[in-house]
């Protein structure tokens, strides 16, 4: 038996030397991951960053055995995914993932049918099931009473992609894996959506891992971010950190937040911020710390 | 005079699945000129698109008139000249393309009107070009970026010579690379003198045209330019709208007694902030 302390320290996700080949052998043939080494520890909010084609999409199908390694290990909870079947289903258990545009995925006659199909294909009882598609609709803010028995395609577009994550939701998974969730929402459904991941993870102590296109968002959310790159681990590290390297990162051609563009811009008019201010307060303040200074 | 687009008093119901009217656009008045460049920005349900669908007749008013370039759009026989007058360029990249390589695919719409084949091959080649995808037009179009896609989509209507492009959420389903590409064409048509309405939740791409609509619940909340509309933080946070990150910034540092106007791109912000230092 492990201590609890000894668990805590366990990596959640592991990946060894991580390759995959897509279509090997044809003249298609192409490397989408390269001898990945990661360690993803439980509670963290990583965020997913890379160019399109990078691996990024690749990396996250492995976490959840959707893709098995052409070559080393993925372990998950401590179970390798490469495993015999039986195993698998545990681990698709604790790994929710929700791909891109989840909306197109439902399609029971009501929005309870649809967040129940996953628990109830795992032959659970009614009352459990009933009980997690309550909860589930409750974490992403529909209420069941009025939205329950409607047609999720009468849903409006913020409220569909909720329902979608509420399927996910109603697995009760351990890590939640997200492809662009905030992708073709207006501002407030992306606001809402960000909210909710930040809720599921610090109260819920959800693992939570988000690909995302807005530095913003990442910069905003993220404990941790982890920079693609032609398949291959470019950074690892806190948002600051990572953020920090911009000629390095928009080489990549990947952006930067706001705050670092401005940041650029001011530099090349030859006005030096000091520091990696991720938020609008902290430059703010940056800019205020200038003021004094050229004043002093 | 000059205008090429004029609502008047439209209103528009859609029937839901109970089989009750829900109204999705009320009672709206609106006229754009010929070369202007209108963003219209409004929240999930709005009715942007709904708006957009009057101007080619894919929808037609329950109350009211639309008319494009003169035409009214109720007018059955002129469908075919309202759809060559105003193109739309849709959301999602992978719906729009109907062929297996780029050319044809641009071709398609052109093929359709019947003109000569050599109008068509000139009309393909001047498209690719506009669009910047000469390289790409063996291509088949599942092998292209979303970016890509939606530039070719774009030719796609390029090529049927509309005076009127409507963009509806073009730009949504792409990353900030594609994004760019294609606000960077709709610009340069522009230059051209196409009439541009871009429809978006990019409140930083609204901000680039000459005049922005906010819909809000199928009605006009507001009509003005992007410094008007943009500056306004009270009216875009009661609208469930982003207000750009540099007004919120301005507006803190103007209140720590900085003197900052109130600009939309990061290097007219750096140069305000700049000449404060």
């Amino acid at each position: 038996m492990q201590s609890a302390i000894e668990k805590k320290e366990l990596p959640f996700i592991k990946f060894e030397k991580v390759s995959y080949v897509y279509m090997e052998g044809s003249p298609f043939e192409t490397i989408a991951l390269k001898d990945v080494d990661l360690e993803i520890m439980p509670g963290e909010f990583l965020g997913v960053i890379g160019h399109t084609g990078s691996g990024k999409t690749t990396l996250v199908q492995h976490i959840n055995a959707l893709l098995k390694p052409t070559s080393g290990k993925v372990i998950i909870k401590g179970v390798e995914t490469s495993t015999e079947k039986s195993k698998l289903n545990a681990l698709r258990k604790t790994v929710g993932l929700v791909f891109q545009y989840p909306e197109y995925q439902l399609f029971e006659e009501s929005v309870v049918k649809d967040v129940a199909y996953g628990p109830k294909n795992l032959g659970m009882g009614k009352e459990e099931i009933e009980r997690r598609v309550a909860a589930a609709l409750s974490h992403v803010g529909l209420d069941i009473d009025e939205v329950g028995d409607k047609s999720p395609f009468e849903l409006s577009g913020g409220q569909k992609r909720r329902a979608a994550f509420a399927g996910v939701l109603a697995m009760e998974p351990d890590i939640l894996i997200l492809d662009e969730p905030t992708a073709g929402l207006d501002p407030k459904g992306r606001k809402e959506v960000l909210e909710l991941l930040v809720k599921l993870n610090k109260e819920e102590n959800m693992t939570v891992i988000m690909i995302s296109h807005y530095m913003d968002e990442i910069a905003a959310v993220c404990s941790k971010v982890l920079v693609m790159d032609k398949g291959e681990v470019s950074m690892f590290d806190a948002p600051r950190e990572v953020f920090s390297h911009y000629e390095e990162l928009k080489s990549l051609g990947l952006d930067v937040p706001y705050t670092l563009n401005l940041v650029q811009q001011m530099k090349s008019r030859g006005v030096n911020i000091k520091g990696t201010p991720l938020t609008l307060d902290e430059m703010y303040a940056s800019i205020a710390a200038a003021k004094e200074g050229k004043n002093a | 005079m000059g205008s090429i687009i004029e609502f008047q008093n439209v209103s528009f119901d859609y029937i839901n699945h109970e089989g009750l009217k829900k109204r999705a656009l009320n009672n709206i008045s609106l006229e754009v000129d010929k070369g202007e460049f209108l963003a219209i920005v409004g929240s999930n349900g709005s009715g942007k698109s709904t708006l957009a669908k009057h101007i080619n007749a894919l929808l037609l008013p329950a109350e009211g008139t639309v008319h494009i370039d003169g035409y009214d759009t109720s007018d059955e026989e002129k469908l075919w000249d309202i759809r060559r007058t105003a193109g739309m360029v849709f959301q999602n990249p992978d719906n729009q393309l109907v062929a297996t390589i780029v050319e044809e695919d641009i071709a398609f719409g052109a093929e359709n009107l019947g003109l000569p084949r050599e109008e068509i091959i000139k009309r393909v080649d001047d498209s690719l070009e506009m669009v910047e995808m000469n390289d790409y037009r063996g291509k088949a179009p599942h092998m292209l970026s979303g970016g890509q896609k939606q530039r070719v989509a774009i030719a796609g209507v390029l090529a049927l010579n509309p005076k009127i492009i409507v963009f509806d959420e073009s730009t949504a389903m792409l990353d900030p690379k594609g994004r760019r590409e294609v606000m960077d064409i709709a610009m340069k048509l522009n230059k051209g003198g196409k009439t541009i309405i871009f429809i978006t939740h990019f409140m930083e791409e609204a901000a680039l045209a000459d005049r922005v609509v906010i819909l809000n619940e199928g009605e006009i909340a507001k009509d003005g330019t992007p410094q008007e509309i943009f500056s306004n933080i009270a009216l875009l946070d009661n609208l469930c709208l982003d207000v750009p990150k540099s007004v919120l910034l301005a507006d803190q540092l103007r209140k720590s007694g900085m003197d900052i106007k109130n600009v939309f791109s990061i290097e007219e912000m750096a140069e305000e902030i700049c000449s404060q230092l």
